[in-house]
């Protein structure tokens, strides 16, 4: 499949309507167990700021050499990730919550990180290893070759995570496992992406054995 | 007001309650869970405690914001330089988040100060200009290459 460069914003309206369906999964389920409107509002308001700093902040560190500010810096899915976790955990410490906030916020990241990496899928951003073989895929000026779809698997492989750890969530412990595997599945597809190749372990690696 | 480790009262209407309840049987509110503090007016001591952490907040946003952005422009030219370069625009971030952190807490808190409202007011506007100006900014990207 040979993929022609598109001349639309399509990439940040997708990234924008992956976090809001994030929002509103949180909310509706955060509403069912009695927590305040304005309260999840306020939650709401940290938690975007949270993973838009944190996924620049992430993009700085991990390319402490290249001196970009915050201003300049691009957005990494899995500082914001980070962001996400940490806004979860520091408001249920303000604010307790019976920890319901830190357990929704991270049952819907598999779900924001999947939808947005329908953008990666389309743009060409974040490709996999070369590779000829079925569904490969070749972006016309991203690279002149054909790559493995790793964007596509994770959008699968996520929307998949999500949909069966949703209909576990009353179990015990369904917060930490939902952690547990979402780092392992980004640890596993990293080997896919094109970034590997020259590089033993990636530092998104590094922050999922943290996480683990 | 935050419920503590052993509740043996609603923190909402004052009722005592059996150890393990999660709803109180006089006013039906949901134990375990944060409830906003219902107050006509706010304190003294309350009011000058939520001044100080929108002034603190206001700090925190404003002030290394600036000092990255000048020290994007000192030191950018060598490799300790970038360094230092990302590293304050690092702090600068954590910095901002704790100033929204604050604000937050200010206005959930001692929901009747003034001070935090304008507070909250101000980043919302300068979040809604953040906004409109990044899409702006990608249309007019868009209709300058369309025919790239």
């Amino acid at each position: 499949m040979v993929v022609h460069k598109i001349n639309f914003p399509i990439y940040g309206i997708i990234v924008v309507l992956s976090v809001l369906i994030g929002c509103i999964y949180i909310y509706k389920n955060l509403r069912k167990e009695g927590i305040d409107k304005k309260l999840l509002l306020y939650y709401f308001f940290m938690f975007v700021a949270f993973a838009f700093i944190c996924g620049k902040i992430y993009t700085i560190l991990v390319n402490i050499n290249e001196g970009i500010d915050l201003l300049h810096a691009g957005l990494s899915a899995y500082g914001g990730l980070l962001g996400v976790v940490l806004a979860s955990i520091i408001y249920e410490y303000i604010f307790p919550c019976n920890k319901k906030i830190i357990k929704y916020s991270i049952l819907s990241l598999p779900l924001i990180y999947g939808l947005s990496k329908i953008a990666c899928t389309i743009v060409g951003c974040c490709h996999g290893i070369p590779y000829t073989g079925p569904f490969s895929v070749k972006y016309i000026d991203v690279l002149d070759e054909f790559v493995f779809p790793v964007q596509l698997l994770e959008v699968i492989l996520n929307l998949v995570l999500f949909f069966i750890l949703n209909k576990f969530k009353d179990k015990k412990n369904i917060t930490y496992i939902s952690l547990l595997v979402v780092s392992i599945v980004k640890f596993l597809t990293d080997f896919l992406r094109y970034d590997h190749i020259h590089t033993f372990i990636t530092a998104n690696q590094i922050f999922s054995i943290i996480l683990l | 007001m935050i419920l503590g480790d052993i509740m043996n009262y609603c923190p909402n209407c004052g009722n005592q309650l059996p150890q393990g309840a999660s709803f109180c049987t006089k006013c039906g509110g949901k134990l375990g869970v944060y409830q906003q503090p219902q107050q006509a007016q706010i304190s003294p001591e309350d009011d000058k405690k939520a001044n100080n952490l929108s002034l603190i907040s206001l700090g925190l946003f404003f002030g290394p914001s600036a000092l990255s952005i000048l020290s994007a422009g000192i030191s950018a030219s060598t490799s300790a330089g970038s360094r230092i370069t990302a590293i304050s625009s690092a702090l600068s971030g954590v910095c901002t988040l704790a100033a929204i952190v604050l604000m937050i807490v200010a206005r959930v808190k001692y929901p009747k100060n003034k001070l935090a409202k304008i507070v909250m007011w101000i980043y919302i506007a300068l979040f809604a200009i953040g906004i409109i100006g990044s899409v702006l900014l990608i249309l007019a990207c868009a209709y300058a290459c369309r025919n790239c």
